[in-house]
């Protein structure tokens, strides 16, 4: 056998190993990365309407926290449906707000403190006012609201959709 | 070390000269047999019978006693699989229901929250011992770097592990760390989704989490515990300035002897001569090998130490698990206006820093982290001199200082929050 010979029958057998081996471990990652990643590719569901009562029963110029059950985001095998806050009020000069209650700076809780009339964020003090707008503290938005609309006979519904992407 | 004295792996006769005249005979004969067919004698020989200094003993003692706190985990946590349910209607309710009904689950549960809280405390000693004596240095950069790895992956396990039990505690937990990529630039929010499994925490987070929190962060942990041991048994536990100095050596430093006048090797070298600095060796050279007063078996006098340290960590493990044991708040609900989640208290510097950034600054305070750990996986790079003594390596030692005492007063910052006050 002449050394080039045994030379090429050498390489042969690297280049079988490296593309057999790749051809293994792209097997085995395929799925695996597909999977992983499919969250990004699940369509969204079609949203839902839920009533949180009739808008006159929304007192004015006072966030009042309303409960309201959605079918979970992910729209995973669950039957549980998840209940988010709502923070209903009413301004003088019409308008309707229907907060939910999740902080743009890390998703916290707020809760509405009457005592310093502002929304405030347990976690790290975000604080926001009574029209939602970020006044201070770390939340670098203003509070989300959860689509809402009126019908016509008075009922506020609401929608498992925020008016803004939270960071 | 005595010569007379007996050891385990002491070379018996072959097989055909002994006489089976006692049960101590025979089982001499079992183990020369096996001996033969797997090599099992040098394998204990190595393991067992490494000389380790014996200046600074006890603080050698985290790193077995670190190691035994995981197997802690490990053991407790393969329990906890056959008594929690990963799932967001049924985990809190399995974990409810054992309070009360199984006293024995709940002291399984207690050990595997205390026993990471001890972990992570006694890694972190270990962390502060390797720097402080200079061990990672050459030749023992990969030593280092490979426990740079375990820390990373023993927070991650604690953080994932804290959001298992989906009560409020861990709901909240898990929603605000999952938020934490979304604030990487341009792919941040995809981030949150691939952990979260979707907008917002729930099912699909919990899944995932479990599946890293059990399989995939264990996994690369026992992977890099191996590698972390084979190195230091590659390179011998001689990293420290202790074993090249002697403290009080340093103090009142001796002539060095250059090696070409040093007496031949027969003669016994009395143990201040020896060469100060020898040049890296992994192993003590022979001389130094015969030297009893530098170095000890580590079987049984390193391990003695290393049970005494590990029985008192397990024990206080012990205790706490059964005596406090671990919480169980209300379960999950994003439907709460009182509730106020407080970090954990590993987290607490990090989470403090949420506290003190400006919206503006969001993103940079979460980099301070990985900033933190750039610093880690360079040190040993830096700080590169001969000298391994913490008192000749200022700069190392108060960059050190300053980092720890920031965490120190980011953590002391924030405790207010941990008690809810
Ligand atoms: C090695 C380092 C580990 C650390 C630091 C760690 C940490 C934690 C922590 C802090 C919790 C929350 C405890 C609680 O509140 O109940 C937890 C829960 C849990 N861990 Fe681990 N863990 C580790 C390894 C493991 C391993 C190897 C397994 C299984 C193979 C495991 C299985 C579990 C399970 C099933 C739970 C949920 C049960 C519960 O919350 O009570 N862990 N872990
Ligand atoms: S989560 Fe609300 S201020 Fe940080």
């Amino acid at each position: 056998m002449s050394p080039d010979r045994r030379l090429s029958r050498r390489r042969f057998n690297l280049l079988g190993t490296q593309a057999a081996g790749a051809a293994i471990v792209s097997a085995f990652l395929a799925p695996i990365v597909g999977w992983a990643l499919s969250p990004l590719f699940q369509p969204r569901p079609t949203y839902v309407w839920r009533s949180i009562g009739r808008v006159d029963d929304i007192p004015l110029l006072t966030p009042t926290a309303r409960s309201v059950e959605f079918p979970h985001s992910s729209q995973a095998w669950t039957p549980e449906l998840d209940r988010w806050i709502v923070y209903v009020v009413r301004y003088p000069g019409g308008g309707l707000g229907t907060f939910s209650n999740i902080c743009t700076h890390m998703q916290c809780p707020v809760r509405w403190e009457p005592a310093i009339g502002l929304f405030l964020c347990p976690c790290h003090g975000g604080l926001y006012n009574i029209y939602g707008t970020n006044v201070g503290g770390p939340p670098p938005l203003p509070l989300p609201q959860w689509i809402h609309r009126i019908g016509p006979d008075g009922t506020v519904m609401v929608q498992d959709r925020l008016d803004e992407e939270l960071p | 070390m005595s010569e007379n004295r007996r050891r385990l792996t002491d070379p018996v006769t072959s097989d055909s000269q002994v006489r089976v005249r006692s049960l101590r005979g025979l089982s001499r004969i079992a183990y020369a047999w096996l001996d033969e067919r797997t090599g099992i004698r040098s394998m204990v020989r190595k393991g067992l019978y490494e000389a380790v200094p014996r200046r600074g003993a006890w603080a050698y003692t985290l790193g077995s006693a670190t190691l035994l706190l995981i197997v802690n985990q490990l053991i407790t946590g393969i329990f906890l699989t056959m008594i929690y349910v990963p799932s967001t209607t049924e985990g809190w309710e399995s974990l409810n229901w054992i309070r009360g009904h199984d006293e024995f689950a709940s002291i399984v549960r207690g050990m595997h929250l205390w026993g990471a809280y001890v972990l992570l405390f006694v890694l972190g000693l270990h962390m502060v011992r390797t720097f402080f004596s200079g061990s990672y240095k050459r030749p023992r950069e990969t030593n280092w770097l490979s426990g740079v790895v375990l820390f990373v992956l023993v927070l991650g396990l604690s953080i994932t592990g804290a959001m298992l039990p989906w009560d409020q505690a861990a709901y909240w937990t898990a929603v605000v760390v999952t938020n934490i990529p979304s604030y990487t630039p341009i792919i941040g929010i995809y981030l949150r989704t691939l952990w979260r499994g979707g907008e917002f925490a729930g099912p699909i987070t919990l899944l995932r989490t479990y599946g890293i929190h059990i399989w995939i962060l264990p996994a690369l942990l026992f992977a890099f515990i191996g590698i972390h041991l084979y190195l230091l048994r590659k390179h011998a536990e001689f990293g420290s300035y202790v074993n090249y100095r002697g403290f009080f050596r340093t103090l009142h430093p001796r002539p060095v002897i250059p090696p070409a006048e040093q007496p031949a090797l027969s003669e016994p070298v009395p143990p201040g001569q020896r060469e100060l600095e020898p040049p890296y060796p992994g192993v003590p050279t022979d001389d130094e090998w015969a030297a009893p007063l530098e170095t000890d078996d580590f079987y049984p006098d390193q391990t003695f130490k290393d049970a005494v340290v590990s029985l008192i960590c397990i024990a206080i493990v012990f205790a706490f698990g059964i005596g406090i044991g671990a919480p169980l708040e209300a379960a999950a609900t994003q439907n709460t206006t009182t509730y106020t989640p407080v970090p954990e208290w590993f987290y607490l510097p990090l989470d403090q820093l949420l506290v003190l950034a400006p919206k503006q600054l969001i993103s940079l305070a979460l980099w301070v982290p990985l900033f933190g750990l750039l610093l880690l996986v360079i040190l040993p790079f830096v700080d590169r001199g001969r000298e391994r003594n913490p008192f000749e390596r200022p700069a190392v030692m108060i960059v050190g200082g300053l980092i720890v005492l920031f965490m120190l007063v980011l953590t002391a910052l924030g405790s207010g929050r941990l008690f809810n006050l």
